[in-house]
């Protein structure tokens, strides 16, 4: 934080002028500090550092109660934090800075348009700015293209579906051109079939118009898909940030890789570690190999990905050749099928293996309760959960 | 039945004729009702607002207020207006007795309940976020504020209707405090109901019965009205 000439906002915020920081162009499009927020005595939301650079998508991911809505509209400025401070492009902002929040627009879960016509809520920000009217007619008529709902300018909103309320929420958002786009929850309300266009088309825009997004989301799918980084939040606070890959490959522990979509969680406690590769014994019973940063003697969550453990169906006590380091036998428990994938469970004598595998090949390989097959995992997608703190920013 | 038809007949020449007295009467009711609903509704409607969209200690309290305000006797309003007003009252010294001053205050006592309380639960019924959604577009707090009174402007606007509704036909407050004054060819504070009152009395049913027309009327005219609007291609809030 280098001080600098009071800008334009330090004239409405005078108590601010010390504080502007470093130029536009170097900041963050967002930075929270020590951000909290109580309900009856209840940190709702308690976050040390939160960063979103500009042009990136930020998903802030977690489970129903996590604290994400109420985080949501403090960054959004719809609410003050009890305390913390939050700035947009190196410069403090607050709830009150009618200008700040006039270069942000907010699409909620649910559309809530006003009575009327489609392209008069579109509008409703661009009036509220006092833009001319020629422009304003021009600009509608883009954010409207740009969402896919062009042709219902003049609907009424009350008969349109939820895809096109949702379009049209999208379009009175994006008309403003913001410099930092709110989105929570946009896509959850939609029917499944029109959730994924809907995604598609939302990050085709964003892409497009390279605005910074912060995005609120329950579905990791959603937050695989859209964001560049992720934010994963429990009771308020964050468990882990970082790009969106790493967090889905290396969860930082139990939580994170069990909401990433982690089932095989085993304890265990390292035995060697030569050159990075990690001899873990699980229950006293099994031997795993991980390519992984632990310490000999480390107590660890050995976690397996479903769709990297390879099955293959056990023949007369001959393995499978293959090259991965962890070769293991079992009897097949369950089998369920989802769409084109079904997710196995194996009891590896023991030890519950989740896998996820194609419908083709649960076929082929005769996978059903009982039968007996091979399970191969590479050393290097076994990832161990350690309960070191490490900074995750 | 003689009675019913020929006084009906009568008042129908009467509203007809464009008679003076009737008009003058008609004139009159319309002004003061008119009055009092236009100062409730700057009353009411802030109030309603900020009893519907926000929680503080003694809300309960207030709104059971309002609640109670439906509820009272426009004889007993009338009373304590006269009491104010009358020359050893506090008020006295304004000289308001018997004039329609007195009457529209009167009546502003009556409607403004129905407005607020109409206005507060039309509000409260819009969801929060409607107004968060508002702010997230750039609007200040205030121009939120009116985009919740303008998806509720229905509601609004049947408060409005009933607290007309619930005026114009009082009879007991205005007689109070207006004393049903007509002298000379004057009309100074006689309106519709206390002129029924008084003419059907007198035994000029067909000229009562002018007067009991012309407020049937209104009451029909706001009540095809409200209905219009609610079936209006512009109505309630229904998307979500």
């Amino acid at each position: 934080m280098t001080p600098v000439e009071p800008t334009v906002d330090a004239r409405t915020q005078p108590e601010a002028a010390e504080r502007v920081a470093a130029p536009p162009a170097l900041a963050p499009a967002l930075e929270a500090t020590a951000l909290v927020r109580s309900y009856g005595g209840v940190r709702v939301v308690d976050i040390d550092r939160l960063k979103v650079e500009t042009g990136e998508m930020l998903a802030v991911l977690g489970p129903n109660g996590a604290g994400k809505s109420t985080l949501f509209r403090l960054l959004a400025l719809l609410e003050p934090p009890d305390s913390g401070s939050i700035s947009h492009f190196g410069k403090p902002v607050s709830h009150r800075d009618l200008a700040a929040r006039r270069r942000t627009a907010t699409v909620f879960q649910r559309p809530f348009l006003f009575q009327g016509k489609v392209h008069s809520n579109v509008s409703y920000g661009l009036r509220l700015r006092r833009l001319p009217r020629a422009e304003i007619r021009e600009r509608v008529a883009r954010a409207l293209e740009l969402a896919g709902v062009a042709g219902l300018a003049k609907a009424d909103v009350r008969r349109l579906s939820g895809g096109e309320a949702q379009r049209a929420a999208l379009a009175r958002a994006l008309v403003l051109e913001p410099d930092i786009l709110f989105l929570d929850e946009p896509s959850s309300n939609l029917d499944p079939g029109l959730r994924r266009r809907f995604r598609d088309d939302l990050r085709r825009i964003v892409e497009q118009s390279g605005t910074t997004a912060i995005l609120i989301t329950h579905d990791r799918t959603e937050a695989m898909s859209l964001a560049h980084r992720i934010v994963l939040m429990k009771q308020g606070r964050v468990v882990q940030q970082g790009p969106a890959e790493e967090v889905y490959s290396r969860p930082r522990d139990a939580f994170v890789a069990d909401y990433m979509g982690v089932e095989t969680i085993w304890p265990g406690r390292v035995e060697r570690e030569v050159d990075g590769l990690c001899t873990v014994r699980v229950s006293g019973t099994h031997v795993v190999e991980a390519v992984a940063d632990a310490r000999t003697g480390e107590e660890v969550g050995v976690a397996v990905r479903p769709e990297d453990v390879v099955i293959a169906r056990a023949t007369e006590g001959e393995p499978p050749a293959t090259s991965a380091r962890n070769r293991w036998c079992g009897a097949v428990v369950s089998v369920r099928m989802s769409g084109p994938l079904a997710d196995v469970w194996i009891d590896l004598d023991g030890l519950l293996l989740h896998a996820v595998v194609t419908r083709p090949s649960v076929v082929e390989l005769g996978i059903e309760p009982g039968a007996r097959v091979f399970a191969s995992v590479k050393a290097t997608a076994v990832h161990l959960l350690t309960d070191r703190e490490e900074g995750y920013d | 039945m003689e009675i019913f038809t020929q006084s009906i007949a009568e008042a129908i020449r009467l509203v007809a004729s464009f008679d003076r007295y009737v008009f003058q009467v008609m004139g009159l009711s319309l002004k003061v009702s008119g009055s009092a609903v236009l100062i409730g509704l700057v009353i009411g409607l802030p109030l309603g607002m900020w009893l519907g969209l926000s929680r503080f200690r003694g809300r309960g309290i207030l709104v059971a207020l309002v609640n109670t305000g439906l509820g009272l006797p426009p004889v007993v309003v009338g009373l304590f207006v006269m009491m104010m007003i009358s020359r050893k009252g506090p008020l006295g010294f304004l000289s308001l007795l018997y004039t329609p001053s007195a009457m529209v205050i009167a009546q502003v006592i009556l409607a403004t309940p129905y407005i607020t309380a109409i206005t507060m639960s039309a509000v409260g019924s819009i969801p929060r976020e409607v107004r968060l959604q508002a702010v997230g577009l750039g609007a200040s707090r205030f121009q939120a504020l009116m985009v919740v009174v303008k998806e509720a402007r229905l509601s609004i606007m049947t408060a409005v209707i009933a607290g007309f509704g619930a005026v114009i036909s009082e009879v007991g407050a205005v007689m109070m405090v207006g004393g049903n004054i007509s002298a000379g060819g004057e009309n100074k504070t006689r309106v519709l109901t206390t002129a029924i009152v008084q003419e059907a009395r007198m035994g000029h049913f067909e000229t009562a019965m002018a007067f009991g027309l012309i407020l049937l009327a209104m009451a029909f005219a706001a009540v095809f009205l409200l209905s219009r609007l609610q079936e209006g291609p512009r109505g309630g809030w229904v998307k979500s």
